[in-house]
């Protein structure tokens, strides 16, 4: 066990090594690719964490990660920039530990509806509320070096995969993995599925607020329509899903495969024909692969090795 | 710009501005529980949770546009063509991709699962493909926008045109459904697909056709919405969010009670942005979602 214990340290450490050192030798266009590829990497697998094992599948994440922007963008003023970034956890965690409850009970298509009501509804409520948004200008922010908050998000992205291989390898992960098999099944085998379900939610809600908080400081400027965007909650659930929702390396094989091509084929952009290939894209997986990406691969091989044998 | 807050205008309300009231959500309301019946014969029968809804009333929108603008058809007779152009678009994805998904499923949840992520690519698709056709701007088309008045109500006629299809095609819908064999058979399929199946009812013919029909509902729907409202390819998930909000309500395959939850979501719609002001419509409009679909935990 041991020894598997130190590939998947040595795994783990050459790319940290390789994103540590790349401001020093490349440009800073690598460097901000980098830094939206981590970014995609800490949400996905931060509501991969929740949502993907427990089948709780809410396409409204974005809701906590705009609670985390505003609250570190709103305090940026008065306190230091870490300080911010973890306030904006903390508001995050408590705004989940207020809503989880109640939007906890309902599963199913009313979890993704109530989900996606809530980031529509605190979306139009920040817009309605101009003393924080700042109306249709936005609200400008004092701006971070760009190198520090690099190094946030690498570092988060980290933290994110090493929390969702802890909880997945626990009697805690098993516990929410059971849930998505059959919850009833998971209280009648004694999982206290309201509790399990509570503390995954708080977990992925501190992790979108952190990241909020962290990403407060890019853009030195917020504005609703921008911050509470569907299109991140809808890209996060791809990326998940592309890539297999029940394994750690899910998530991230699916963010590298969509952020590179989005990046390099399209510029980055949200381009309408790139959307279109999501769209498409995904259709194609819940046909073709319901299991993700790594999972297709697997099956491919033990298919041609039983055609071998046979 | 600040929006100025107003507080409670109840001193000022008239005999006259309440009847204008009840009017204008009964036209509103009627159109909501338009939109929540489509959504209600697709997802009760099938499971299919079509996330797109709105998007199928937004390219009915579109092609009502169209050929209002390129060819003078009037929406009267373009509603027909909508119809069929959406319900074919309905039963042709039910017999290309859903059907998959329907046959594989080992559970009703799975069915949801699966549908609802396939809607939600198509939903990408459509929106984008309409947004690159006809550019993100938000356009409209004017038809009935003359008002008539009697008793010192006034209400366009667009309005009044939508209430009554709305009616029509609601009381249509529960009439097939109570006293026809075809409305039987829906029904049964509705409770138990595997059983229906053995009693020799052919539930694949019945899910197309509901499909077909969901879709034209809301095709012909977008028709509507665009007389009154504008018309942008963003337009949809607000529409679809108000359907889920309607069906919460009502209960799903509950289509006589889709009539009354789209009445009441269209009076508390009124009503509320009344009494608070108009930046607060859609706000109330999810939290009255967001309550409603909490308090009644129906689970999965």
């Amino acid at each position: 066990m041991s020894h598997r214990k130190l590939i998947q340290f040595i795994l783990l450490s050459i790319p940290l090594l390789f994103l540590a050192t790349s401001p020093l030798y490349f440009s800073s266009y690598i460097v901000s690719f980098l830094l939206i590829l981590c970014f995609y990497v800490a949400l996905t697998q931060g509501w991969n964490m929740f949502s993907g094992y427990s089948g709780y599948t809410s396409i409204g994440y974005v809701a906590f990660y705009g609670i985390g922007m505003y609250t570190s963008g709103i305090l940026l003023g008065f306190l230091p920039y870490p300080i911010t970034i973890l306030c904006g956890g903390l508001v995050s965690g408590l705004v989940a530990m207020a809503l989880g409850p109640a939007i906890l009970r309902v599963k199913g298509i009313y979890y993704l509806i109530v989900t996606f009501t809530l980031s529509e509804a605190m979306k139009n409520a920040l817009i309605f509320w101009e003393d924080v948004s700042g109306g249709s200008f936005g609200r400008i922010i004092p701006s971070q070096d760009s190198l520090l908050v690099y190094y946030l998000i690498v570092a988060v992205a980290f933290v994110s995969i090493i929390v969702a291989y802890a909880i997945k390898n626990s009697k805690f992960g098993l516990g929410l993995f059971l849930i998505n098999d059959d919850e009833l099944a998971a209280e009648a085998m004694g999982v206290n599925t309201k509790k399990y379900k509570l503390i995954g939610f708080l977990v992925s809600c501190v992790f979108a607020g952190v990241i909020g908080g962290i990403m407060a400081g890019r853009f030195g400027y917020m504005d609703p329509r921008m911050i509470f965007d569907t299109a991140i909650s809808f890209q996060v659930v791809i990326m998940a899903l592309l890539g297999g929702t029940r394994q750690v390396l899910g998530p991230i094989v699916g963010t590298v495969l969509l952020v590179t091509l989005s990046e390099f084929v399209f510029g980055g952009q949200f381009v309408n024909q790139f959307v279109i290939i999501l769209g498409v894209l995904i259709i194609l997986l819940v046909i073709f692969m319901p299991m993700g990406v790594i999972e297709f691969v697997k099956s491919l091989r033990t298919k041609r090795f039983k055609f071998k044998v046979g | 710009m600040r929006i100025p807050q107003k507080g409670i205008r109840l001193p000022i309300l008239q005999i006259t501005d309440i009847f204008q009231m009840i009017i204008a959500s009964l036209a509103i309301g009627s159109l909501y529980a338009l939109l929540g019946i489509g959504l209600n014969v697709v997802y009760s029968v099938t499971r299919l949770v079509n996330i797109a809804h709105g998007d199928w009333l937004m390219l009915g929108a579109y092609l009502t546009y169209s050929l209002f603008s390129f060819y003078q058809i009037s929406p009267i007779i373009s509603l027909a063509v909508v119809g069929l152009v959406t319900g074919s678009i309905g039963g042709l994805l039910y017999k290309s991709l859903f059907s998959r998904i329907v046959h594989r499923a080992k559970s009703l949840a799975e069915v949801e699962v699966n549908s609802y992520l396939i809607f939600f690519g198509l939903l990408l698709v459509v929106e984008n493909l309409v947004t690159l056709r006809f550019s993100s701007l938000t356009r409209g088309y004017s038809w009935g926008a003359n008002p008539i008045t009697y008793f010192g109500v006034s209400i366009l006629v667009n309005r009044l045109f939508t209430a009554i299809f709305s009616a029509v095609i609601i009381a249509a819908l529960v009439v097939v459904m109570r006293a026809t064999w075809l409305g039987k058979a829906i029904r049964f399929a509705m409770d138990d697909r595997d059983a229906a199946k053995l009693m020799g009812v052919n539930v694949e013919r019945i899910f197309a056709l509901c499909c077909t029909i969901g879709f034209a509902i809301a095709g012909m729907a977008g028709n509507l919405v665009g007389m009154i409202y504008e018309v942008s390819p963003t337009m949809g998930l607000s529409y679809t969010l108000i359907a889920f909000t309607v069906i919460v309500l009502a209960g799903t395959g509950n289509f006589g009670g889709t009539l009354l939850a789209g009445l009441s979501l269209g009076f508390a719609e009124t009503f509320g942005v009344y009494f608070t002001t108009p930046a607060l419509r859609v706000i109330i409009a999810y939290s009255i979602l967001i309550i409603v679909v909490v308090l009644r935990r129906r689970g999965s």
